[in-house]
Parts: structure tokens; C-alpha cells; sequence
């Protein structure tokens, strides 16, 4: 589970990345490589949020489009979305976001339950793992106000989506 | 494998499965009238190496039962002991349970408790040959266990009848008669005491566990309690016999004189860690179950992840990488005189070598994966052995080219389809001794196994002399069940292939075997996932024969790529018949919008695959009205579908898209092109019903 368990572990590392502005981490162990944009070959009849999938060196990989999961709509035309490779469950998978950031330390402690969101957003409660105010870095991108971090639960993401529910269904 | 004892541990169960299976075949194979000495030493030989490794690498449990096994057949090879169909039975049922005590060995758990029972009274029964109670159906509860089965003692849980008191009963006779059998020890349990405003202080609620180390028979401790046991308040557990390891809590009891009512309620507190989480609130009951079936999925795969190579294949392999070394060498040495002349013509020799030599490893290398469908069929004797004492029919099983060479993964995925379609071929193939009599057949029935490779494809036959399949009756009941619509008349492959539609059963009875309609349906699914079809062949009163046709390898597949809309799909070139450019004149619609095409006099359906598979309209041309078609067919169905482009015809690789992703409707894989981008491989078969189930969705 990607939760922060207490204080066993001093500091979580976490990959940063952009999504229509806001910004988003996932915990860095279950990132295996971030890949420059691919061709991806669509999947008939598959949901907007999983068009298709790419050749990752010779393992077919299938592609989550993260804005369309959490309905962000479509990137602007200068953005030049990155795919984030991530292995879950023993699954490898790219996520599509706007733009990788940095990695960063947080502090466990740091991180608080997100708050109840109305049921009207697809970004439901149940795929944040927390939310954490970032440490004011002089120099990188301007965040302004003590920008806040949105930690994504890979693991409910996924089993809440295509991959599982379509599984069992031909199993 | 960081544990080298892992290794040989792994080694061993192999090793030790393997001879358990060729006992089986032994046994089978045997003619109780006329034993040969020979087959008695093999299964012999076989028992005794599963206990000299079992002992070795620490799996006593296994040692000591079969070392019992061993000592039963001592006497029968030496000829003292005669070999009975009794016995026979008996031994294969003890290859059933070494079998399965090396699952569990390796899993790490133990013998599950009614494995455990089984043993015993199997045992038993192998020790006395006297016909004890059925050894393979333990009673639950209180099985009596044959009276001179070997004991070391008992624990007994015995709860005094309420009116003990009052009937006068002497409880304390019960206990010096135990303790006259051997030694005893007993712990009160007052649990079951009422509180005092609510007791009746004529009423018994005593209650003990006891203990009893005594050579004596189950049934002479029953008759100790003869007054006093009535409905279950008398449990009796044998200790776990010499030789065996028993539990952490009979020895607590036994030495440190831990009550077991103590042992019950701990043990009773052990939850699984699953549970403890739920309890917790730390993780929802599905999650659990879901991650439940995840390991045991793992665990399968990981049982099937080794593979035993003939040491010849091996031996080839090495002498293979001996040459690339020396072509390595010579290449080194030509390209330091490459300037030279004659640097050249050994540069140019050498690669020829080199090139020569890498097709023969990736061949030989292939080949290692390639295992003889004698793995598959070794299962059906035992198999249809039983079945026939089951269904009380004669049986007779032939098999034919075992040695014929499968990729490893199709032997494994063949092995349910196999299962049900001779399941079935026993079942509802052949008809009963009755039957076969008035028909004027012979009372035993032949079953036929065959394998055989044909034109690039391997043919698997399960062939019956039975009734053979009743076009009719399936007609009838594919109407009956809304599979054809009322008045069709299709041809009579088509109706045989109905029989692996899903629910599809004509049987009139479901038995315990078959009939149900499921099995079916999982033979055609798994052969499709590995790219095969299915014919069947029948007729009434003769037989039927079912054949599984698979290509010779799940990795490489002769392929027609085409390009539809913007993406690029393959055809497996074996379902393509043809491809031609249409002209529009021939392409007619059926109610309005369902198009065939006249193609030399015979009207067949056009499949549009741009929208059959919602693909953007985007890239597509018009092609003028005149559009290319594919001609496909699959399950004896035939249908044109329409693409934009042939793009050519190449072999492909296939990989998997359910690796990281899952099953798709109508694609059957996934290849990598040379420009590196992914192009998905359709699934005729899949595509001709998704068309049809468009159909009816629309109907």
C-alpha cells in the first residue's frame, strides 16, 4: 500500500508530476522509467482512459491516460505529455502525464488524509493516498502559496479500473 | 533461488513426482492374473527411492508413509503376498496420496486432515488386506478404525451425559479402566458449569480431556465408556503414529501437560492473517480474497515454471555454443587482417559459419521448449480406468504418437479440453453393455487417442466408438435455446460445432461426469486462446471424433498485415482464403444495412471491420465503392471482411496483450513491427461472433 506507515520509514521519496496544473506523486518505488512520448496503438472498444497500448522494448504495455481518468479534459497542444512506466500488482503499465517534475523527500508526518470531495469529480477520495504541502524550493518552478502535493494510490487506481473489473469478467 | 537446498528440494519433488507417476503407470498397466516379476521390482524401486529422498531432504511425513507402501510391497514382489484387484485399487490410491503429500510438502503445509484420515485407514487396510471400511470415503466423525491398526494412543475429549448423577453412573470406574489400558492423563474442564443461580446441583456438567498412551484398539477404549458415550459427547483422536512428527500441541500435552481445552482455544485464536486485516479495518473482504486467488495463481505458475530437458538436447546445445566460441575466434582473427586479401575471404566464410550457426541455435533453442504430448496423455488411463468402474462401462484405451513434440505451454493449456473431451467420449460417447449388445457392438468400448503433426499443424484426436452426436437432437435444442432461429438448416459441421457453445448440453441427465454444458465450452475457449480450431467428426451408431488442430508454436505466426483506418492489424494467414477487390455490382444489402457479396455464386456475409471495431473514420478513403476484401473463415463459417490496404505477408511474433493488460474482444495478440510500433493480431473466430452478436443485439 503506498500509505505512510508512521515513522518506520524517516523519508518516503516520491515522483512529482503535472496534470492540467495541479500537482500530483506517486511513490517512486513503483516507478521503473519514464519514457519520452510513444506511438500507441489503439485497442478497439476500450475506454477513453486506456486508448491502447505501446511496444516497451518487446513487452506490450497498456497506456492510462490520466487526464481523461480524472475528466481534466485535453492537454493543450504545447504540452508534451511523458509516459510515467510503473510496475503494479506485478502488471507494468505507462501512465500519460503533462510533464515529470522532480523527485522529492517527504516527511511521513507530512502527509494528511485528503478531506471528503463531492461524488461530482472522477478523482474520488479513494484514489488519494494523502495530500502533502511541499517545502518552499527557492529557485524551482514558482509554486506559489506552499503549493500542495496530491499522492496517488496506484494500487486502488488500477483495481478500480479497467484491468481487474475486465479480467475477471473473461476469467 | 538465492537457497541452493531449495534447488535439490525442487529437484526432488520433480524427481519424486515423476516416479509416482511412472508407479501409476506400472500399476495400470498390470495384469493381476499374470504379474511380471519385472513391473512388481519397478513400482518397488520407484516407493523406495521417494522414501530415500523424502528422508533425505526432511520430509519425514512422506518417508514414513511411503516406507509402509514399501513394506507392503515387499512381500507381493517376493511373491508371498498375491497381488489382488483389491490391492491394486489400494496401491493406486496410495500413489494418489504421495502425490498428494508432495503438493503440500512443497506449498509447506502439511497432510490436509482428510488426506490425513485417508492415509490411516488406508494403511491400515494395505497392512491387513482385510476389506475394512471403503479406505477412500473416511467417514466423517467417528470412523472406527480397523481393530488392528497400529496404535500409540488416543486423546479423547469425553463430556459426562447430564443425568450421569442421577443415573448412578460411577465416572471414576471409567477412569482406572483407562488407566488399566496404559497411561493416562486427564485435565477437567468445568467450562460448561452454569453460574450457581441457574445449576441444578443434581445435574452433571463435567467434562475432561484425557490422554491415553496405550497399545490397546480404538474399540477397546470405546467399550470403557460403553454407558456413558451417547450421540457425540465422546471424541476419539488417535496420536499421530511412530515415525510421523506430530503436531506442536501433542507434544505439549504430552510433555508439558498443557490441558488440551488450552490447545483448542489457542488454536482457536490462530486467524488467518487475512481475516486479522479485515477485522482490522485495514483492507476489504474482496480485496482479500482477490489477493487469495492471486497466490494461488502464483503458486500454479510457479509449480509449472520449470521445464526438464532431455540431457541430448542439452548435450546439441553445448556443442553448438562450442562452434559459435571458434567462429567468434576465427572472426577476430579475419578482422585483424582485414586489410589483407585473404582477411576478406575468411571474414566472408567466417559469417557465413556464424550465420549458419545462430539459425541452428534459435531452432535448438525453440526445441527445448518442446515437450512429447505423451505428457498429456499420460493422465488418461488412470483416467478412464476409473471412470469405467464408475460408470460401470468396459473401456478400452488406445493411444497413438505420444512421442509427437508440442510447445510447452499448449501441453499444459491442452490438459482441461483433453479431460473433458474424453470425459465426455466415456460418458456420453459410449453407450452402456446393454446398449452395445443389442446393437450388436462389442461390450467394450474403445476410446482413441492421437496425435500426429499434418501440413504445419499438430492433430490431436479423441475418437469414441459410441452412439455418435444426434444431429436432431442438437438441431432441436439450438432452437430450443435461441442459438439458431427457428427453420435453419445449417450444415452439419456447423450443427457439431454447436456442442461447444456454452450451456450447450444434450444430455438428457446430468451426471456426476458430464452433461452439464460447461465443459464444452472451456475446450473451445482454451483452444482458441492457442490459436487452434476444433472439427468433429460423427456418425450416429458408430462413434465420434473430435480433433484439435493447433499450430506447431504459440511464438511465430504467419501473418497478412493490413492497414484499417489509421492502425494496422495481422490476419493469421491460416484463416485467409483469399483476398480480391470487390466491385460494388456484387455487394448487396440484406434488410438495409447487412451486406453479402456474391462471390462465384455464393452469397457471403461483408463484414465492415472499421466499424465493427469503432475504429476513427480517419485514413480510411473511399475506395470507390469498390472495397478490398479478405476472405476469412473459421469454424466452418466464412465472411469477407473489408480493409484498406494490404500491407503483406510476414511472419510474426506473437506476444501476449493479457501480460500486463487483458483479454480483448476479437484480437487475439499482439506483434511488434519492424518499425517498432505494436500491431494488434485479430481473432477471426472472435470477429465472425462478435458480428453475429452484433446481429442478434440488433434483432
Amino acid at each position: 500500500m503506498a500509505s505512510p506507515q508512521g515513522s518506520t520509514q524517516s523519508m518516503q521519496q516520491v515522483l512529482c508530476f503535472a496534470l492540467a496544473g495541479e500537482a500530483y506523486g506517486i511513490p517512486i518505488l513503483k516507478v521503473r522509467e519514464i519514457q519520452a512520448e510513444a506511438v500507441i496503438t489503439r485497442i478497439p472498444k476500450a475506454p477513453p482512459y486506456m486508448p491502447g497500448v505501446i511496444n516497451l522494448r518487446g513487452a506490450i504495455v497498456p497506456i492510462l491516460e490520466l487526464r481523461q481518468r480524472f475528466s481534466l479534459g485535453a492537454a493543450p497542444d504545447d504540452t508534451r505529455p511523458v509516459i510515467v512506466i510503473v510496475e503494479v500488482q506485478g502488471r507494468t503499465l505507462g501512465i500519460r502525464v503533462d510533464a515529470v517534475s522532480d523527485v522529492l523527500d517527504l516527511d511521513p508526518a507530512a502527509i494528511k488524509p485528503a478531506p471528503e470531495l463531492g461524488t461530482q469529480t472522477q478523482l474520488g477520495r479513494e484514489f488519494i493516498a494523502g495530500l502533502a504541502s511541499l517545502p518552499t524550493v527557492s529557485g524551482a518552478e514558482t509554486q506559489a502559496e506552499g503549493a500542495m502535493l496530491i499522492l496517488l494510490d496506484l494500487d486502488r487506481l488500477l483495481s478500480d479500473g479497467e484491468l481487474l473489473s475486465l479480467e475477471s469478467a473473461t476469467a | 533461488m538465492s537457497d541452493p537446498m531449495e534447488q535439490f528440494r525442487n529437484a526432488f519433488f520433480e524427481e519424486a513426482t515423476e516416479l509416482a507417476d511412472g508407479m501409476e503407470a506400472t500399476l495400470l498397466a498390470l495384469d493381476v492374473q499374470a504379474v511380471e516379476a519385472e513391473d512388481l521390482h519397478t513400482i518397488f524401486r520407484a516407493a523406495h527411492s521417494i522414501k530415500g529422498n523424502a528422508g533425505t531432504f526432511g520430509f519425514p511425513a512422506i518417508a514414513a508413509f511411503t516406507h509402509q507402501v514399501e513394506s507392503v510391497l515387499d512381500p507381493v514382489r517376493q511373491g508371498i503376498r498375491p497381488m489382488t484387484p483389491d490391492l491394486l485399487e489400494h496401491l493406486l490410491q496410495a500413489v494418489d496420496l504421495i502425490r498428494s503429500h508432495l503438493h503440500h510438502a512443497r506449498q509447506g503445509g502439511p497432510l490436509p486432515p482428510k488426506d490425513q484420515q485417508a492415509q490411516e485407514l488406508l494403511v491400515a487396510w494395505l497392512q491387513t488386506g482385510e476389506s475394512g471400511p471403503a479406505p477412500h470415503l473416511p467417514v466423517a466423525g467417528r470412523a472406527p478404525a480397523p481393530p488392528s491398526a497400529p496404535t500409540t494412543g488416543f486423546t479423547l475429549r469425553f463430556e459426562a451425559p447430564r443425568d450421569a448423577f442421577r443415573r448412578g453412573v460411577n465416572l471414576e470406574r471409567i477412569f482406572r479402566d483407562l488407566g488399566k489400558l496404559g497411561t493416562l492423563q486427564a485435565w477437567p474442564d468445568a467450562a460448561r458449569l452454569p453460574g450457581l443461580e441457574g445449576m441444578d446441583p443434581e445435574d452433571c456438567h463435567l467434562a475432561w480431556d484425557l490422554r491415553l498412551e496405550t497399545a490397546a484398539s480404538r474399540a477397546e477404549v470405546e467399550e470403557v465408556f460403553e454407558f456413558v458415550a451417547e450421540g457425540d459427547n465422546l471424541q476419539i483422536t488417535p496420536l499421530t503414529p511412530a515415525g510421523q512428527v506430530p503436531p506442536l500441541g501433542e507434544i505439549l500435552e504430552g510433555e508439558a501437560g498443557v490441558s488440551p481445552a488450552d490447545v483448542r482455544e489457542a488454536l482457536a485464536q490462530q486467524k488467518p492473517l487475512g481475516e486479522l486485516l479485515v477485522e482490522a479495518g485495514k483492507v476489504q473482504p474482496e480485496a482479500v480474497s482477490r489477493a487469495l486467488d492471486q497466490q494461488q495463481k502464483k503458486r500454479s505458475q510457479a509449480e509449472a515454471a520449470t521445464l526438464r530437458v532431455s540431457t541430448e538436447k542439452i548435450d546439441r546445445l553445448v556443442n553448438l555454443v562450442g562452434e559459435l566460441v571458434i567462429t567468434q575466434a576465427m572472426l577476430a582473427e579475419a578482422a585483424q587482417q582485414a586489410t589483407s586479401g585473404t582477411g576478406e575471404e575468411r571474414m566472408a566464410s567466417a559469417l557465413l559459419q556464424l550465420d549458419r550457426q545462430t539459425r541452428e541455435l534459435q531452432e535448438r533453442v525453440m526445441g527445448i521448449r518442446m515437450v512429447p504430448v505423451e505428457m498429456v496423455f499420460s493422465r488418461f488411463p488412470r483416467m478412464v480406468h476409473e471412470l469405467g468402474k464408475q460408470l460401470g462401462k468396459d473401456l478400452e484405451l488406445t493411444m497413438e504418437g505420444q512421442a509427437t513434440e508440442l510447445d510447452k505451454t499448449f501441453i499444459e493449456m491442452l490438459v482441461d479440453p483433453m479431460t473433458h473431451l474424453v470425459r465426455n467420449a466415456v460418458d456420453h460417447g459410449i453407450e452402456t453393455r446393454e446398449e452395445r449388445t443389442r446393437t450388436g457392438k462389442p461390450t467394450t468400448g474403445v476410446i482413441a487417442l492421437r496425435a500426429y503433426s499434418r501440413g504445419g499443424h499438430i492433430h490431436i484426436e479423441v475418437k469414441d466408438d459410441g452412439r455418435g452426436l444426434d444431429p436432431e437432437r442438437i438441431l432441436r435444442k439450438a432452437i430450443e435455446r435461441g442459438l439458431l432461429p427457428p427453420g435453419a438448416h445449417p450444415s452439419d459441421e456447423e450443427l457439431n460445432l454447436l456442442i461447444f457453445e456454452p450451456g450447450f448440453s444434450t444430455a438428457e441427465q446430468v451426471s456426476d461426469v458430464s452433461g452439464r454444458g460447461v465443459g464444452m465450452d472451456v475446450v473451445r475457449q482454451n483452444i482458441r486462446t492457442l490459436g487452434g480450431r476444433i472439427e468433429v467428426d460423427s456418425r450416429p451408431g458408430q462413434g465420434s471424433t473430435i480433433r484439435l488442430i493447433l499450430p506447431l508454436t504459440l511464438a511465430i505466426l504467419d501473418g497478412l498485415t493490413v492497414r484499417v483506418g489509421e492502425e494496422t492489424f495481422v490476419f493469421p494467414l491460416a484463416s485467409v482464403l483469399e483476398s480480391f477487390q470487390s466491385r460494388q455490382e456484387d455487394i448487396r444489402t440484406v434488410k438495409g444495412d447487412r451486406e453479402v457479396i456474391n462471390l462465384r455464386g455464393e452469397f457471403i456475409p461483408v463484414i465492415r471491420l472499421q466499424r465493427l471495431l469503432d475504429l476513427d473514420a480517419a485514413g480510411s478513403q473511399d475506395s470507390g465503392g469498390r472495397p478490398l476484401l479478405v476472405l476469412v473463415e473459421a469454424e466452418g463459417r466464412r465472411a469477407a471482411m473489408s480493409v484498406d490496404e494490404l500491407l503483406g505477408q510476414q511472419q510474426v511474433v506473437i506476444k501476449s496483450l493479457e501480460t500486463h493488460y487483458r483479454r480483448v474482444e476479437g484480437i487475439s495478440g499482439a506483434t511488434i513491427l519492424g518499425d517498432g510500433r505494436v500491431a494488434l493480431i485479430l481473432d477471426v473466430t472472435g470477429l465472425l461472433r462478435m458480428e453475429t452478436g452484433a446481429v442478434v443485439a440488433q434483432a
